[in-house]
């Protein structure tokens, strides 16, 4: 099992429309995969068209009453599960802070379903909470969307910094450019300059595609209605990196 | 828990097209063009899947060919390949499902039992979000025993498939279908296609399965033994005369010595007319198939001759094998023609007509009239007695000849409790077949050794005058082949006194008096 958790601390950069359509992929590829919806708005669970409800809310779910297996939902998709949204996940930061170890829950909760996904996907709401730790401590990569803009460098120094602030060496951070725009000069120019300074950026780049915004009216993953566009193919390059990065085969090298 | 896929039948002549209507009152359903495909049900001739709990099909459809395992009881998928089924486990691909049927199947051809036509149709019930929340696949087939007889029709085959965290529209289906026309399907998928088509799983066994009570007259009961015995010989007959697999002959064979060990065990039970047309008739069935059954054995112990060999020496056997296959092509060649003879047939009807016939057709000895038990019980003590008494002569370094002997006393004992196991307590007879199996099994391989041993010297001798041997390298390995088999034939007679001594203990004797001698046997029961 490798979780992955799109973050941002900024919000509306494409952290949902990567999770759902990276998930989608690996389900295509007959890897069990699960997304857990964290986010009290419920992107996710919608795209999926599943409604944003969790039987005895975050409570029963982060004390640990309800059985995370049981609260799953099956989607329209084969290999393709969904822990859903539930609106009491505004409150997430509270309900973790009842709990021992705070940072630690959403690991532990999640621990149980190790043997049935081989992939996890953690769609965060945009903030820094004790949620997002909770979620570094989870997550196995931390796939950060950036738009090409100056606040770019600094929004990936800070979590480059906080990373080594929190002890979590684990933790693989593989940030890559979304909704580019290569029409815009500063686009372009940042996009030639950040990969200088930060070399672990990934190649994919997702480009701003209305294709892409066109996900909330068929709520469906990109693939289902526009399986040849050039944003889905943008999407594959990024998940084969994704996969590559963290899947066996780069795991054996020595 | 997400509940279990669950299955319907419909019993009347109905459509998918009916049934998905009726789905419509719980929601939108999405259907899809219906696909069609061929499917054929294997087993092996023993049904050895099928006690396995499973079932293999190929099913063709026009730009596609599967091979598909699925569990009897829910029909979920074991494993599945591209391709064809192929006779022989060898067939399969280095796959999970290879490897899984292999050992279920083990040295047995994979024969087709049924096909069908199937017009398969997949529904999807949706909610108010337009979200699949129950799949649907609907079958409509019609039957044959093969593509040619494919006529009969099947019951409308519903299966509905729950989504995670979907249980209600999926319990509001099961209640729906139950209620207005589908029953909750009693019989798997091949249980139904095979009664379509008049068939019954499970219809060959090479068991006896016999039901004789100890009151039953010894004459009616040995007939209803050899008639279960003639069933087996009848029913293995083709294939084996068509060499299908070795089983067939295995199974005919074992029933052709059980039939000729019961003559002797019921000395004076049966017409001396009818001992003097017949008895002699098994011997010669006897002897015509012994040839082909060793050259079967060669050829199935062939792979552990290999094994036997240093890697460098193994490609040097190879001359060995191929003459090993031709042998057993030209006996079983002779077998064929001598199993499907007028004399072979004859015998048969001949049989049958003398265990159906009325008794005053015969002249039946008055002993015929005695209640089996007693003459049961008498036979398999002595039988007891003797196989304690020889046994205990037996060392690790007795000649192969009395190895010979012990297992063929061990084996008269055997078929006698088989014959007539149900005059005894079940778990008694059980426990004590178990303890003498293991003998057996130790006599069994003891006694395929020294064949094989001698054999193996005939055959150097032969192959070297028919100038098939390469000479030196092939004699090297089959000198090194029967060092090695000599080796383990010394561990097997080490073995075998505490495997006696465990038929022999107190204990066995002491359940065996109380089965088989004591005041309360069968016989005084009466
Ligand atoms: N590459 C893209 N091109 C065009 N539109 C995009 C692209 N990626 C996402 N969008 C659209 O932008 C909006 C925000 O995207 P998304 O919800 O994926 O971001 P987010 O980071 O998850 O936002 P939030 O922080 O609100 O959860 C959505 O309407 C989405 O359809
Ligand atoms: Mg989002």
């Amino acid at each position: 099992m490798t979780i992955v958790a799109t973050y941002n601390i900024k919000g509306g950069v494409g952290k949902t429309a990567t999770a759902v359509n990276l998930a989608w992929l690996a389900a295509g590829e007959k890897m069990p995969t699960l997304i857990w919806d964290l986010d009290p708005q419920g992107a996710t669970t919608f795209y999926l068209r599943v409604k944003p409800k969790v039987q005895g809310g975050g409570k029963g779910l982060i004390g640990g009453k309800r059985n995370l297996a049981e609260l799953i939902k099956e989607t329209d998709f084969e290999h393709l599960d969904l822990l859903p949204a539930d609106f009491s996940y505004r409150h997430l930061d509270l309900l973790l802070d009842d709990e021992k170890k705070p940072s630690r829950r959403l690991r532990k909760l999640l621990k149980p379903l190790s043997e049935r996904y081989r992939w996890i996907f953690l769609d965060c709401p945009p903030s820094i909470s004790l949620v997002s730790e909770a979620v570094f401590q989870a997550a196995d990569v931390l796939l950060v969307p950036l738009i090409p803009t100056t606040l770019s460098l600094r929004t990936l120094e800070q979590l480059t910094r906080f990373r080594s602030e929190q002890k979590l060496d684990g933790l693989n951070i593989l940030p890559f450019f979304s909704m580019v725009d290569r029409r815009k000069k500063l686009h372009r120019e940042i996009l030639t300059e950040l990969p200088r300074q930060y070399p672990d950026l990934l190649r994919a780049e997702i480009p701003f595609a209305s294709d892409i915004e066109k996900m909330g009216i068929h709520r469906a993953p990109l693939g289902v209605y526009s399986p040849g566009s050039r944003a889905l193919e943008a999407y594959r390059a990024l998940w084969r990196e994704v996969r590559s990065g963290l899947g066996p085969e780069r795991r054996q090298e020595p | 828990m997400p509940p279990d896929i669950c299955h319907f039948t419909v019993p009347q002549k109905t459509t998918a097209a009916e049934v998905f209507a009726q789905l419509e009152s719980l929601g939108k359903v999405r259907t899809e063009a219906a696909g069609n495909l061929l499917r054929t049900y294997f087993d092996t001739f023993d049904w050895r899947l099928w006690h396995h709990g499973s079932l293999l099909v190929e099913e063709r459809s026009p730009n596609r060919n599967d091979v598909c395992w699925r569990y009897l009881a829910d029909g979920r998928i074991i494993g599945q390949l591209p391709g064809a089924v192929p006779r022989f486990r060898e067939g399969f691909p280095d796959s999970p499902l290879g490897h899984g049927i292999g050992p279920i199947i083990d040295i047995r051809a994979l024969l087709p039992v049924a096909v069908t036509q199937v017009a398969r149709h997949r529904g999807k019930l949706l909610n108010r979000d337009d979200k699949i929340v129950l799949r649907i696949v609907i079958e409509e087939a019609i039957a044959g025993e093969d593509a040619e007889t494919i006529r009969f029709p099947v019951p409308l085959r519903i299966r509905l498939e729950p989504l995670k965290g979907y249980s209600k529209p999926f319990r509001k289906a099961q209640s729906l279908l139950e209620e207005i026309l589908a029953l909750p399907a009693a019989a798997s998928e091949l249980e139904t296609v095979l009664e379509a088509i008049g068939q019954k799983a499970a219809g060959y066994s090479s068991r006896l399965n016999l039901k004789l009570g100890s009151a039953m007259t010894a004459g009616a009961a040995v007939r209803i033994i050899f008639g279960r015995l003639l069933e087996t010989m009848e029913r293995n007959c083709d294939g084996a005369r068509a060499d299908i697999d070795p089983e067939f002959l295995h199974d005919f064979r074992v029933a052709v010595r059980r039939t000729r060990s019961l003559f002797s065990q019921t000395k004076g039970v049966l017409p001396e007319e009818a001992v003097q047309r017949f008895r002699p008739e098994f011997k010669w069935l006897g002897e015509i198939t012994g040839p082909t059954r060793d050259f079967d054995v060669y050829l199935l112990t062939f792979p552990a001759y290999r094994a036997c060999l240093d890697e460098a020496m193994r490609p040097d056997l190879e001359p060995l094998l191929d003459f090993l296959a031709e042998r057993q092509r030209t006996a079983h060649k002779k077998l064929a023609r001598q199993l499907g003879s007028l004399r072979c047939q004859l015998l048969f009807r001949e049989w049958r007509e003398f265990l159906e016939a009325p008794p005053a057709k015969w002249t039946w000895p008055l002993k015929a009239d005695l209640p089996i038990g007693g003459i049961a019980s008498r036979r398999i003590w002595k039988a007891c007695r003797l196989t304690w008494q020889e046994g205990m002569l037996v060392t690790p370094c007795s000649p192969p000849e009395t190895f010979h002997e012990m297992r063929i006393l061990c084996k008269k004992l055997r078929y006698l409790l088989e014959f007539f196991q149900t005059l005894y307590p079940p778990k008694e007879i059980r426990e004590l077949i178990k303890i003498l199996k293991e003998l057996q099994d130790n006599l069994g391989a003891h006694q395929d050794l020294t064949v094989q041993i001698r054999a193996l010297q005939l055959f150097a001798a032969e192959m070297q005058q028919e100038r098939k041997m390469p000479p030196g390298a092939a004699f090297i390995a089959m000198g090194a082949l029967i060092d090695h088999l000599k080796q383990r034939r010394l561990a097997l007679g080490a073995a075998f006194p505490p495997l006696f001594d465990r038929f022999a203990e107190k204990e066995s004797r002491r359940l065996c008096k109380s089965l088989f001698a004591d005041k309360n046997r069968p016989e005084e029961v009466e």
